[in-house]
């Protein structure tokens, strides 16, 4: 597959583009974040960070690629792995220092909006991630979870968000959470 | 919709930057003069960074799950290979043995030439020894093929019917002719009934070489034999009745039984399976 024809996938924001292009560099980003001291678990992980940070990049329009796709990804993924590696040395230097690793607040509500979301069940997670992950218009929204029109796509997403904010003030106390 | 609630839209839309490029400095005006405004919007982005990343967790559920082989092996070259490709590196291997053993070890060319024993001399000892050491058993059952293949025609037509002896005369394969690979050989059929041989020559025996035979005929020689005494007639003719024999096999390819006829009976000579 050309390179023209994946980037039209990744106009579409058609998710085949993906399961190709893990496919097509999988050995080689991996050998790159193997030959770099990691294990093939976290050569995977950054891999698969690299594709979605990827991913994101191109559907959201504002990437132009001059280069290779192969190229400009192995940038991406050895970026991924240097942050990567920063993060471990600050782990490793706060373990030595005696720091007990104590999850940020940011962290927390993270996992608040996971449970949450987990929760929220369908169609609300696609519509809400085709919202601000894909960041599809509400016409494209209704084409996709087949609503009449971008009218109804708008309102079920007001409603799906409603929803969501409730089970998040549900599960935890509010005060904590907009602290 | 309430005012609170056309917030959220908006600032999602900001989040998201859909906003209008007016919209967003007014909003940004505004959330510096209002803190409220400004915690929710940094509450919306929190949730917009959990559903962000509940979508980045089932993405990467669904990439874990595409099937990568587990037998990618990963060398210092950094070439990957796989089972598939292993297979494919010993085929090679063997494929550049055999084209180093063809060139350590050509194969000679036949020579399709006669030796002075009649051998052709693309012959390969093996074959000459095998010639040399056939049992008389052999010998039958090789020239009862020469001879079927050889005289085909002869024995088809005129053998079956008139049941002559036949002789095999090789009228210029004398020494001074060896040499040469122009064949010229003359089928001499004797019959029984008259003894008066006649000899017949067929020009359609020259558009091949009957080679085997002559490496028989040559051989016999050899031993003196001859071709013409008894023994050698013994293959055509019985001693006891001078009537003609013909020896076939029921199954060629096997040999398993031999049969002969004599006294225009068909009289199982041999079972080779059980010997």
């Amino acid at each position: 597959m050309k390179d023209s024809e994946i980037l039209d996938f990744f106009t579409k924001k058609d998710e085949r583009a993906l399961d190709y292009l893990y496919k097509k560099f999988y050995p080689m980003m991996t050998q790159m974040v193997i030959n770099n001291s990691g294990s093939r678990e976290e050569a995977q992980d950054v891999f698969q960070e690299s594709l979605i940070v990827f991913w994101q990049k191109v559907i959201s329009g504002k990437l132009i690629i001059t280069s290779k796709i192969s190229t400009y990804f192995y940038s991406v993924c050895q970026n991924q792995w240097r942050k990567e590696l920063d993060r471990k040395k600050r782990f490793s230097r706060e373990e030595m220092d005696g720091q007990s690793f104590q999850a940020p607040r940011e962290n927390q509500n993270l996992d608040i909006v996971l449970k949450s979301m987990q929760q929220l069940g369908e169609p609300c997670q696609s519509l809400l991630t085709f919202y601000y992950f894909e960041q599809l218009s509400m016409s494209e929204i209704a084409q996709r979870l087949g609503f009449s029109n971008a009218d109804t796509a708008k309102t079920k997403k007001y409603k799906c968000k409603q929803r969501l904010d409730t089970l998040i003030k549900k599960s935890y106390n509010h005060a904590y959470f907009f602290e | 919709m309430a005012l609170e609630d056309n917030n959220d839209i908006i600032i999602g839309e900001y989040l998201t930057g859909r906003l209008s490029d007016a919209d967003k400095v007014l909003l940004e005006a505004r959330m510096k003069e209002n803190p409220d405004l400004n915690s929710q919007v940094k509450n919306e982005e929190q949730i917009m960074e959990g559903i962000n990343e509940f979508k980045r967790i089932s993405l990467k559920a669904k990439l874990s799950a595409i099937d990568i082989p587990s037998n990618v092996v990963f060398d210092a070259s950094g070439l990957v290979s796989s089972g598939l490709s292993k297979v494919l590196y010993v085929a090679a291997g063997v494929v550049m043995i055999g084209v180093g053993y063809y060139f350590i070890n050509p194969v000679e060319p036949v020579q399709e030439q006669l030796n002075e024993e009649g051998f052709l001399l693309g012959d390969t000892m093996a074959q000459q020894d095998d010639l040399k050491d056939i049992s008389s058993i052999d010998q039958e059952v090789l020239l009862n093929d020469v001879t079927t293949n050889v005289f085909d025609e002869v024995t088809k037509s005129e053998l079956q019917e008139e049941s002559p002896t036949i002789d095999y005369v090789d009228s210029e394969n004398t020494h001074e002719h060896m040499g040469q690979l122009k064949l010229k050989e003359e089928v001499k059929i004797v019959d029984s009934a008259s003894s008066v041989a006649v000899v017949k020559s067929f020009p359609e025996l020259e558009k091949f070489e009957p080679v085997i035979a002559r490496k028989v005929a040559k051989k016999e020689q050899s031993d003196d034999i001859g071709f013409n005494n008894k023994a050698t007639r013994s293959r055509f003719l019985t001693e006891d009745t001078e009537q003609p024999l013909s020896v076939k096999f029921v199954d060629k390819k096997s040999k398993k039984l031999q049969y002969t006829y004599q006294n225009k009976e068909v009289v199982l000579m041999k079972n080779f399976e059980k010997s």
